[in-house]
C-alpha cells in the first residue's frame, strides 16, 4: 500500500519539479515536451517552444532512468513526455538527401513512425529499437493503425488507400449542391497540392510522393464519388480518366506523361486483381460494342471468335441459331466482358453458358480462350461446356503451308536450347509445352546447319484459313446438341 | 502507525486517483487521415456511446468542444479499459459518462444529462438499472 501510494504521490508531484539549465534558467518538468541530444549536448524542448531549447547537464540515459514514470525513450536522441504524446504518424525525413537510402534502411524506415507531441509542431521520430517499449507504455498494439481495426479499414490500408472523410460522404445528400461542393473543395485529392499530398502519400523512407499510391487513391475516390452520385461517370474511355487526372496534376509536376502506364496498371490492379469495382462503374465506353451481341432465341449459346475481322461470319452463324456471339479482337478486354456478361445476365438470368470457340491454333489462341472463360466466370457467369470448333487435325496437309504462322524458333546446341531472336526463352518454353499438348508433328520443323547445329521452328495456324462451312456446320450441330441435352 | 492507518492510506490513494486518474488517453481514429493513431485526452471527453449512423456500428466519444472521435472497440470493451478510471461510469446500456463533465440533469423517462461545453442534453443518458450507482457516485 505504501509503495503504491508513494508512486502515485510522485507521479502527481514530480511534474512540478524544476529543471535547471546550464546557464541557470529554471523550467518545470510538466512544461517539457521532450529532451533531445544534438552534437553530444542535451537540450530541453518546452511546450510552445519551436527552437532548440535550453541546454542541460544530464544526458538522455540518466534522464530516462530518473524520469521513467513520466518520459519514454523513442529514439537514441529523444526522450518524450508520455502524457504529451497525442498521435502517431508514418515517418518521412525532412532533410533532403535521405532518399539515397539503402534497401535495408528504406525497409527499416517503413517500421518507423513519428510522434505528434502536444504543445509543439515538431514531430519526434520513433526508431524500431524503441518501438516495442513505446507501444507498451502507450498501451497500443500497433503504431500504424487502430486495434481492433474495422475490416473495411484494414482492406483499404493494405492497399494504401485512404477513404477521405467517409463519414461525411456517407451522410452527404447528392442533391444538396452547396454541401457537395463544400465537401469536394475539402477532399478532392487532385486539388490537394503537393505539400498536402506528401502528408498522405509519401513513399516510406523517402520524401517523395508515392505516385502509384496517389493514383490508387484518386481512382478509389472517383469510384466512391460516382457511386454516391456526387460526380458524373466518364463519357469517354479509360484514357479520358487519365487525361483528367494528368491535367489536374501535371501543372505541379506531380504526375507526368510517362506515368500513364503506371496509372492504367493501378486501375487494372484495383479492378482485375483486387476486384474492388468494375471498369463499367466508371462509365467507360465499351469500344468493342459492335463486336458482341446477345442472341434473341438462344442467348446462352455463344459463338466466340478470336478476330475482329470475323465479325460478319460470327453475326451470320449466330443469326442462324439465334445465339449470342463475340469477336474478341485478341486478348479479351475485361471492360467488354463486363458489358457483355451484364447483357447476358439480363437475358438468361442464372442459366449456364455453352461456348463454341474458334481461335488461332497457337499458344496465344489457347491463352485467349482461357482468359475469356476465366473472365466470364469472374463476372459471375456459369459455364456448362466449352467446345473448340477448329483444331490442327482439321487442316489438311495440302492446306497447311498456306495457314502456317511462326510461333517460336530456337537452336539446339547439344542438350542446350537457345532462342533465336526475336523469340525469347519464355516463349520457347510456352511454345514447346503447347506443341506437346497439341501433338501434331506437322507443327514442328527442323533445319540442320553445318557443324551439327539444328534450328527448330514451332508453327501455329491462323484461324482466317479455317473453312467457314466446316465451322458453321460444327457450330450449328453443337447448338442443336445443347438443345437436346 | 495505528491499526486503521491502512484505511486512511487507502482513502488517500482513492482521492489521489480521483485527482490524477491512472489512464489519461485513449487511442481513437484520428480526424487527420495522415495520423495513424490519435490519443485522445480522456479529461476532455463528456460521454461515450455507440453509433450506427454511417453504415457501421462504432463507439463514439464526444468532447467538451463538441468534437466527435471514433474507436472500433465496443462500448463494453471501452468500459473495461476505463474500469480503473474514477470519472467514467456506465449509466445506461448505451452510455458511459464522465461524471466530472456533467453540468445539469433533468428527470424525464430516465435522466437527461447536460455536459460542459455541449449545448444539447443527452436524452435518457441514465436509466433505472444504473441510477443508484450514478446517484452515489455523482454526489
Amino acid at each position: 500500500m505504501n509503495d503504491e501510494l508513494l508512486e502515485r504521490v510522485e507521479q502527481i508531484t514530480l511534474p512540478r519539479h524544476r529543471f535547471w539549465s546550464k546557464d541557470g534558467k529554471a523550467c518545470k518538468l510538466r512544461d517539457i515536451a521532450f529532451f533531445e541530444t544534438k552534437g553530444g549536448k542535451t537540450f530541453v524542448r518546452l511546450a510552445g517552444q519551436s527552437d532548440l531549447g535550453i541546454e542541460i547537464v544530464p544526458n538522455l540515459n540518466e534522464l530516462e532512468r530518473r524520469l521513467k514514470s513520466l518520459f519514454v525513450r523513442c529514439h537514441r536522441d529523444y526522450l518524450v513526455a508520455v502524457l504529451r504524446i497525442e498521435g502517431v504518424a508514418e515517418r518521412y525525413p525532412e532533410k533532403t538527401g535521405e532518399s539515397d537510402k539503402s534497401h535495408k534502411q528504406t525497409r527499416d524506415a517503413a517500421d518507423e513512425c513519428e510522434l505528434l507531441i502536444e504543445g509543439t509542431v515538431a514531430r519526434v521520430p520513433v526508431t524500431s529499437t524503441y518501438a516495442k517499449k513505446l507501444k507498451k507504455t502507450l498501451g497500443l498494439a500497433s503504431l500504424h493503425h487502430l486495434v481492433p481495426e474495422h475490416p473495411d479499414d484494414k482492406k483499404l490500408r493494405s492497399l494504401g488507400i485512404i477513404d477521405f472523410s467517409w463519414r461525411d460522404l456517407y451522410k452527404l445528400k447528392p442533391n444538396d449542391t452547396d454541401a457537395v461542393e463544400e465537401f469536394k473543395a475539402l477532399w478532392q485529392i487532385v486539388k490537394f497540392g503537393k505539400e498536402r499530398m506528401l502528408r498522405y502519400f509519401r513513399q516510406a523512407g523517402v520524401n517523395q510522393i508515392d505516385k502509384r499510391r496517389l493514383a490508387k487513391n484518386i481512382i478509389w475516390q472517383v469510384w466512391r464519388w460516382i457511386k454516391k452520385g456526387i460526380r458524373k461517370p466518364f463519357t469517354g474511355n479509360i484514357r479520358t480518366f487519365w487525361y483528367e487526372v494528368k491535367n489536374a496534376l501535371g501543372g505541379d509536376e506531380i504526375l507526368e506523361p510517362d506515368d500513364v502506364d503506371m496509372f492504367y496498371d493501378a486501375l487494372r490492379e484495383l479492378i482485375e486483381e483486387r476486384r474492388l469495382f468494375r471498369y463499367k462503374d466508371f462509365g467507360f465506353m465499351d469500344m468493342k460494342k459492335i463486336f458482341h451481341e446477345v442472341g434473341a432465341k438462344r442467348p446462352e449459346i455463344i459463338l466466340v471468335l478470336e478476330k475482329g475481322g470475323q465479325l460478319e461470319m460470327a453475326r451470320d452463324f449466330a443469326a442462324e441459331v439465334g445465339s449470342s456471339f463475340i469477336c474478341l479482337g485478341g486478348e479479351p478486354s475485361v471492360l467488354t466482358m463486363e458489358y457483355f456478361s451484364d447483357d447476358l445476365k439480363a437475358a438468361i438470368g442464372e442459366r449456364e453458358l455453352s461456348l463454341f470457340v474458334m481461335t488461332d491454333i497457337n499458344p496465344s489462341g489457347v491463352s485467349i480462350k482461357n482468359n475469356f472463360v476465366d473472365g466470364m466466370l469472374a463476372q459471375g457467369m456459369k459455364i456448362n461446356r466449352t467446345e473448340i470448333l477448329w483444331e490442327s487435325k482439321d487442316v489438311s496437309d495440302l492446306a497447311l503451308p498456306g495457314g502456317k504462322v511462326k510461333v517460336v524458333r530456337y537452336e539446339v546446341r547439344g542438350s542446350v536450347i537457345v532462342p533465336v531472336k526475336p523469340s525469347t526463352m519464355s516463349q520457347v518454353t510456352k511454345g514447346l509445352k503447347w506443341f506437346e499438348a497439341v501433338g501434331d508433328p506437322r507443327l514442328k520443323t527442323e533445319q540442320e546447319y553445318p557443324g551439327g547445329a539444328r534450328v527448330v521452328t514451332i508453327w501455329g495456324i491462323d484461324s482466317d484459313t479455317a473453312k467457314e462451312s466446316l465451322i458453321r456446320q460444327r457450330f450449328i450441330n453443337g447448338a442443336n446438341q445443347v438443345s437436346r441435352d | 502507525m495505528k491499526r486503521d492507518d491502512n484505511a486512511v492510506l487507502e482513502k488517500i490513494l482513492e482521492r489521489l486517483t480521483n485527482i490524477d486518474p491512472p489512464i489519461k488517453r485513449l487511442a481513437v481514429e484520428s480526424p487527420d487521415p495522415a495520423v495513424a493513431v490519435y490519443l485522445l485526452m480522456l479529461d476532455k471527453v463528456c460521454y461515450i456511446t455507440t453509433k450506427n449512423d454511417a453504415g457501421r456500428t462504432e463507439t463514439l466519444l464526444v468532447t467538451t468542444d463538441g468534437k466527435k472521435y471514433y474507436t472500433n472497440l465496443g462500448l463494453s470493451e471501452v468500459e473495461k479499459k476505463l474500469k480503473e478510471h474514477p470519472h467514467f461510469l456506465k449509466t445506461s446500456k448505451f452510455y458511459l459518462v464522465n461524471l466530472t463533465k456533467i453540468r445539469g440533469l433533468r428527470v424525464s423517462n430516465a435522466r437527461d444529462l447536460w455536459f460542459e461545453g455541449l449545448e444539447k442534453p443527452v436524452i435518457n443518458a441514465v436509466t433505472d438499472t444504473y441510477l443508484a450507482e450514478f446517484e452515489k457516485r455523482l454526489t
